[in-house]
């Protein structure tokens, strides 16, 4: 028996904001530059060049953005708030841990674990800082529009910064399934399904295994 | 005269160098005139500049050099300003540019030297992947506008559906 999690819009935004994120932080790596230090222009000449890798940067850019405002707003208008950070995720999160460590009873959980809620808030926060300073750079480099130098100086600072936390919060989003327990999650966001005796076990507030 | 604008610890500074007219052939004879200073070997660069470059530079911030730089201009030309943007570097010249790349695009007709940048102006790459950037800055009301037509869709069929 399987119960259905994650619907197919779901698993698009998810596969498409990975997809773009890789791209950005690619794209963005070798905009620094690096292309030519590493050797990489001897496989793919262009890849040192700014103004080749800026419109991928565009592009993967557009996507990424599409998505993420796209996934906010949907939910918003749907009332679908499940993935929120609820009062008390902090210490479930901790009593959950503390539980796969040691074999305990983890306390009961919703559709989402506490800690699925916390980590999608910390990325939330990484995204929106990436969106908000990369729509800034976008928009100063048009024709005609300058900000200060300070001010550029930190929109590059914060930009670079909510790369390095990205790439941090992917490693712990990975470090995840190091659990077994967690690993019975992965198979939703491939066919949007999850064993139903686990949904039971793991998520009995969840009430949509019993359908 | 050639004056050049760097940054330090993140506050704007200027660096003036000096560059008297008749240099001119010197600069042109390295790999870009833009770039003479960086590109020719000390022992090719032309005496007065050696001197020149052993000064030491006045430090500004970026808005008073430039009021410095539009006064040591006076009646001559200069470019900078308006062109090759985010260098922070300014030319001043008592010929017009356009006289001096035309002289030059003919000194390097015929020549392996033909093609090479000169004093030409040229148009801001950035402006190439406009498009790109406008699209970007539209995604965010485009997510806005589908995810309220899905929704709005979605609330619809429910109500339908009872």
């Amino acid at each position: 028996m399987r119960v259905y999690r994650q619907s197919v819009r779901n698993r698009f935004v998810h596969w498409g904001i990975a997809f773009s994120c890789f791209g950005l932080m690619a794209t963005g790596i070798l905009q620094m530059p690096v292309a030519k230090r590493y050797g990489l222009t001897q496989v793919f000449p262009s890849t040192a060049d700014f103004f080749t890798t800026l419109p991928w940067h565009y592009a993967f850019a557009i996507l990424f953005t599409f998505l993420c405002v796209f996934h906010l707003v949907v939910h918003a208008l749907e009332g679908d708030f499940d993935i929120v950070p609820q009062k008390g995720d902090f210490s479930k999160s901790v009593a959950i841990i503390k539980a796969l460590l040691t074999g305990g009873q983890e306390p009961p959980s919703g559709k989402y674990l506490p800690e699925q809620r916390l980590a999608w808030a910390a990325f939330a926060a990484v995204f929106a800082l990436l969106i908000i300073t990369g729509l800034l750079k976008t928009l100063k480099n048009l024709s005609g529009i300058d900000f200060p130098d300070p001010v550029l100086f930190w929109l590059a600072q914060l930009h670079n910064l909510g790369m390095v936390l990205a790439i941090l919060l992917f490693i712990g989003h990975m470090a995840a399934f190091i659990f077994k327990a967690n690993r019975f999650l992965l198979p939703a966001m491939f066919s949007g399904y999850v064993d139903a005796d686990y949904a039971k076990h793991r998520h009995s507030l969840w009430k949509e295994y019993e359908k | 005269m050639f004056v050049r604008g760097a940054f330090r610890n993140d506050k704007p500074v200027l660096v003036f160098i000096l560059m008297w007219l008749r240099l001119l052939p010197a600069v042109a004879s390295c790999t870009s005139a833009i770039f003479a200073l960086t590109d020719c070997e000390m022992d090719k660069r032309p005496p007065v500049l050696k001197v020149v470059l052993k000064k030491p530079f006045p430090f500004l911030p970026l808005e008073q050099a430039l009021i410095t730089v539009r006064q040591m201009a006076a009646n001559r030309y200069l470019y900078g300003v308006n062109e090759n943007g985010g260098t922070a570097t300014w030319y001043i010249s008592s010929v017009p540019f356009e006289e001096l790349n035309k002289a030059i695009v003919e000194n390097q007709k015929n020549t392996e030297k033909a093609g090479r940048p000169a004093f030409q102006a040229v148009a801001p790459q950035l402006k190439e992947s406009s498009s790109w950037a406008i699209a970007t800055l539209a995604a965010p009301l485009a997510a806005a506008a589908t995810a309220y037509l899905i929704a709005r869709r979605k609330k619809s069929q429910k109500k339908e559906d009872k």
